[in-house]
């Protein structure tokens, strides 16, 4: 069993990148303002700071923490990843479950534990083993006994180094002691140089590089076909019909990823639509028994209020009248303290007289004597 | 020395894709430091000025902030005089969706506006609230001493 557990998404959309970790959602887990984190990263969030969603701070506990839904563990799935071997050679690209199946069964590039010693070694030098031994399987396992076929060393034949057995045929790729014919010129080239003159070999003979979109001239020297693809209109409108293609196929690949989106939605939908219906109404009716409600206490207050303020009109009224009679009464009395006063002085002036007089006829007495 | 994802993604990116008026470099054999360089914003005291600040992601970035300090000496009523910067997002308000391109726009906004109700340098956040006259004329004339 191949291990393998982060892979590498071709174009991941935005939509689907964990805010914490930004990369592709692992397990991940919506809060219940609706937001969707890796499972470890919105944990990990929760444990260092307050309970608060990473997002919009709202308060959020465990609980208020759901797997996300469906859709998006679909929309996951269905996105193109690399091979996890890409780096060893591998230019495998496909939907996730295709890729790991892929890369537990065929995958040349996999590695793999030796059949034969304890150490890893790439599919393919299994494979290429396999088959020089095929029909000769006993060689094979006698081999095994002293050296492991796949790790002993050999030297190359022309350069003379010496590498494990599993190195030799990519090292012979390279190697600058190995030269071979250009089938076009018969030149002598190494292995690395090949590829470079291949392309610029004169004797070599091409097609126009309009060929695929109308072109009729036929196949002839490289030199005769770069001279006639200056004028050839179908190669100058190469790049733009190359464009339209890559276009084209973007659009096709965005049209299936949106007819998945609605395939499943509607799934969704087919699958609770009662539910959400009754959902709705029962808010519905509930919305409508609270405005009911809300008027009959409206109403009430409102009555209250009128009533109110007449209590308070009599009461006020009444009290008026009151203060009208208690104000009359202190007049009564004001005057009769009055009256009093002007009494009690006109009395004391009438006392002083006879004294005074009787004053007066006592000295007329002593003047006498 | 192997960093993070999101480190790598995020030092790619504000390379790639910087804001406007701040520039941040990851140092080549740390991606945790960054040579940060703001624009004064415009219609600011600090108009005109370009301030340099370090910022350092610590072992638990995301789920602990940045630490971010200015470099260059600013007369602001929420920056001291070593540099250290009193905004809510570098503290309690952190949250690991923030990014260092979030976190380097709130410094720089916080230059445009600065709030001398919630001081870190006192004695600037007193002056501001006395005289912001003279205050807007002092922060112009240290970003023309220091910051050019």
């Amino acid at each position: 069993m191949i291990q393998c557990e982060e892979y590498t998404y071709v174009d991941l959309p935005e939509s689907l990148v964990c805010p914490i970790c930004r990369g592709p959602l692992k397990e991940p887990r919506t809060t219940v303002c609706g937001h969707t984190f890796c499972r470890m990263c919105l944990f990990g969030a929760l444990e260092r700071s307050t309970e608060r969603c990473p997002i919009d701070r709202k308060p959020i506990c465990v609980n208020d923490i759901h797997p996300a839904p469906l859709i998006i563990m679909n929309l996951l799935s269905d996105l193109d990843v690399y091979c996890p071997f890409k780096e060893n050679g591998c230019t495998n690209v496909g939907p996730k479950y295709v890729i790991s199946k892929h890369v537990q069964e065929e995958c040349e590039y996999a590695a793999i534990d030796c059949p034969y010693c304890r150490t890893t070694v790439l599919r393919k030098h299994v494979l290429e083993l396999s088959e020089d031994f095929s029909g000769n399987s006993k060689a094979a396992t006698a081999k095994v006994e002293d050296e492991c076929p796949l790790h002993k060393e050999v030297a190359c034949t022309a350069c003379g180094a010496i590498m494990p057995a599993v190195d030799l045929s990519d090292h012979e790729q390279k190697c600058d002691k190995i030269t071979a014919a250009c089938p076009h010129c018969n030149g002598m080239f190494t292995a690395v140089n090949m590829g470079g003159h291949i392309q610029n070999c004169p004797k070599r003979m091409v097609s126009c590089s309009g060929r695929p979109y109308g072109c009729k001239k036929e196949d002839a020297l490289l030199g005769e076909i770069s001279s006639h693809e200056q004028t050839c209109v179908f190669a100058s409108l190469r790049p733009a019909f190359e464009a339209q293609q890559i276009k084209i196929d973007k659009l096709e690949k965005e049209n299936d990823m949106l007819h998945r989106k609605i395939d499943a939605l509607v799934f969704l939908e087919t699958q609770h639509p009662l539910s959400s219906d009754s959902d709705i109404f029962h808010l519905f009716s509930e919305q409508e028994h609270v405005r009911a409600e809300l008027e009959l206490v409206s109403s009430g207050l409102r009555e209250f209020e009128l009533r109110h303020s007449a209590s308070l009109v009599a009461e006020a009224r009444k009290n008026a009248d009151e203060v009208n009679a208690l104000r009359t009464a202190i007049n009564g009395i004001r005057h009769q303290i009055h009256f009093l006063l002007v009494e009690r002085r006109s009395m004391a002036l009438h006392q002083q007289e006879p004294s005074a007089s009787r004053r007066l006829s006592e000295s007329r007495q002593d003047v006498k004597l | 020395m192997s960093f993070p994802k999101r480190i790598i993604k995020e030092a790619e990116r504000i390379v790639s894709d910087p804001v406007p008026g701040i520039i941040a470099k990851p140092h080549e054999d740390n991606l945790r430091f960054f040579d940060v360089i703001i624009d004064g914003p415009e219609g600011s005291p600090f108009e005109g000025g370009h301030f340099k600040l370090e910022l350092f992601l610590p072992e638990e970035y995301p789920m602990m902030a940045p630490k971010v300090r200015f470099l260059t000496k600013v007369y602001h009523p929420n920056i001291d005089k070593v540099g250290r910067i009193c905004l809510d997002v570098l503290k309690n308000n952190w949250s690991p969706a923030l990014q260092i391109r979030t976190v380097l726009l709130s410094i720089q906004s916080l230059l445009e506006s600065p709030n001398p109700d919630d001081p870190l340098a006192n004695d600037v956040a007193e002056a501001w609230k006395e005289d912001s006259s003279k205050a807007i004329a002092t922060a112009k004339e240290w970003t023309n001493k220091y910051a050019k």
